[in-house]
């Protein structure tokens, strides 16, 4: 079934479609919830917020555009993925993730839309792999040394490359507004 | 501002993570079967689930049907092949329905057929050029909608799998509207690989036609047939060429026009940051009901500036159409094509069940009452 039939179906009601997304992405989905609470928590806890991701999908079908349910599916993933680590106390660690500390606010406060276009523009300008390497790390929270094993690369590369991506979202940052 | 919290103002389809451990799908499918279920408030009409388990009776019923004076395609009725673009159970009045606004018995375009006066026609099974057959197997139409069913078929020995999210298939399709210059493409698709060979798929099409009955040519052309596979990115072309289809079978039925007065209701419009620009009021004028579809146009009582619609999103929305028939039970109607002006404009809708305009009462949107007279 095409997606946007699958999309139509579900805002329907109809939990067959629904089943078959679970179906064709759940080994997908699973995977970027297990990426982001690792080790930290047992399968049961990876299959329940997979599960929530499909709720999620069942209750808000109609907030998803056709040809992008992968990216919707995966984006809820992360957030629900996240949710469950702050909940138990933990958090990713990252590398230099803070761009602008709490004390020092940009001038005023920038829509979602705006960060949005900013951080696309950024990733826009990476090119390849570098853009791969800030993804995996800065959305998938996947740690230096397993990008590096993953990639096929050595730390210092993945850190210079990361680097070099950040550098890249403070400049469009930068034009956009923001005083860092 | 940290960097992993803006990136959740993105969504990221094109990254491969490493699966090293597939999970049990049919688990997760049964944590959000619990799920929906412990949502689910008192029972209430036409909740999701509820309309989940009609829609599988439905199906069941449909199957069950066998009765023979139905126009069939290989064994199967109209009602049957098209099951999945209607909600819910049908009625037997609303198969015959079907069956009279549709057809399964297409003719071979007069170029490609062999005539002698002598022989009865063959079978159609469908247009073979280099190799692959499109054999139509139904198609409904009411003036305003065009559902189109074709099985194709790639030489035996080749494979056609089955459309998935990652792997979509688009079909080609000309149809050139009479005194239509601008001919739109099928609103929605779908692949289907049910009793299916290898080397075959159905491919179903939903033409929606906004405001104006339209006249269908007598042949449509099928011309090419595309895969997009997401995971390797490029399109694919599986076949291109012409393969003509016979439509003269279809012919649009009579519709129900009624000018509607005193049908008055507020409107809001909104900019992209769903902030309200205008409101305003309009008023329903007129009513085009065919089997089916719903047209509702509309006028607002005082034109709205001329550059709104280069400022706002889009128009008001009009949704939430009901059919509610003389006993009490209701049609649902799903938003279809619009087409608006400073000055008003024409919704479609499109009805989840045929409709049958003698067991109707009225229709019911934005608070309002269209009482339907019997025909």
């Amino acid at each position: 079934m095409e997606e946007k039939t699958l999309l139509r179906r579900i805002k329907q009601g109809d939990t067959a479609a629904l089943e078959q997304v679970i179906e064709e992405s759940s080994t997908y989905i699973a995977s970027i919830v297990r990426q982001i609470i690792g080790t930290s928590m047992t399968m049961q806890d990876v299959e329940e917020v997979t599960a929530d991701v499909f709720f999620a999908l069942w209750q808000q079908a109609e907030q998803v555009k056709p040809g992008h349910l992968k990216g919707y599916l995966g984006a809820i993933a992360r957030h629900k993925a996240l949710n469950k680590l702050r909940e138990l106390g933990q958090t990713v660690e990252l590398e230099e993730d803070v761009l602008l500390p709490e004390e020092q606010q940009p001038d005023r406060l920038y829509t979602e839309k705006e960060q949005k276009t900013m951080v696309e523009a950024a990733l826009m300008e990476m090119g390849q792999p570098d853009r791969e390497i800030f993804l995996r790390h800065y959305y998938y929270c996947q740690s230096v040394a397993e990008i590096g094993k993953r990639m096929g690369m050595n730390l210092s590369t993945v850190k210079s490359r990361l680097s070099r991506g950040r550098k890249k979202l403070k400049k469009q940052l930068l034009e956009g507004g923001f005083s860092l | 501002m940290k960097i992993s919290e803006m990136m959740q103002t993105i969504q990221d389809d094109t990254v491969v993570l490493e699966q090293e451990e597939a999970v049990d799908s049919e688990k997760i499918k049964n944590m959000v079967r619990q799920r929906i279920h412990n949502s689910l408030p008192a029972p209430k009409q036409n909740h999701p689930f509820r309309k989940f388990v009609a829609l599988a009776v439905a199906a069941a019923m449909v199957l069950s049907l066998g009765t023979t004076a139905l126009a069939v395609s290989q064994g199967r009725s109209i009602a049957e092949l098209f099951r999945n673009w209607f909600a819910g159970e049908l009625e037997s009045e609303q198969e015959t329905m079907l069956e009279e606004l549709g057809t399964t018995d297409f003719a071979p375009d007069a170029s490609l057929s062999v005539e002698s006066e002598e022989e009865e026609p063959p079978l159609f099974s469908g247009v073979t050029r280099d190799g692959i057959t499109v054999t139509p197997m139904a198609a409904v139409f009411d003036g305003y909608r065009l559902l189109f069913q074709v099985k194709i078929a790639l030489p035996e020995g080749e494979v056609l799998p089955e459309a998935t999210l990652d792997y979509q298939y688009t079909l080609a399709v000309q149809l050139h509207i009479i005194d239509q210059v601008w001919c739109p493409g099928p609103v929605e698709e779908s692949f289907s690989k049910e009793n299916c060979k290898e080397n075959e798929i159905i491919c179903t099409q939903d033409w929606q036609f906004c405001g104006e009955k339209v006249t269908l040519p007598n042949t449509v052309h099928v011309v090419a047939l595309q895969v997009e596979n997401k995971q390797t990115a490029p399109i694919d072309t599986i076949f291109e060429g012409e393969w003509p289809i016979d439509l003269s079978g279809l012919s649009a039925v009579e519709e129900v026009s009624m000018e509607l007065s005193d049908q008055s209701f507020p409107v809001t419009i909104y900019n992209d940051e769903m902030e309200a620009v205008v409101s305003t009021s309009a008023s329903l004028t007129h009513m085009m009901l065919s089997p089916l579809t719903v047209n509702l146009t509309y006028a607002y009582h005082e034109a709205l500036p001329d550059d709104i619609f280069a400022r706002c999103w889009s128009d008001l929305r009009l949704d939430e159409l009901t059919a509610v028939k003389k006993d009490g039970s209701t049609i649902p109607f799903q938003t279809g094509m619009a087409d608006y002006s400073p000055s008003g404009g024409s919704c479609q809708f499109i009805a989840e069940q045929p409709l049958i305009l003698s067991e109707l009462d009225y229709l019911e949107i934005q608070g309002l009452r269209i009482p339907l007279s019997n025909p």
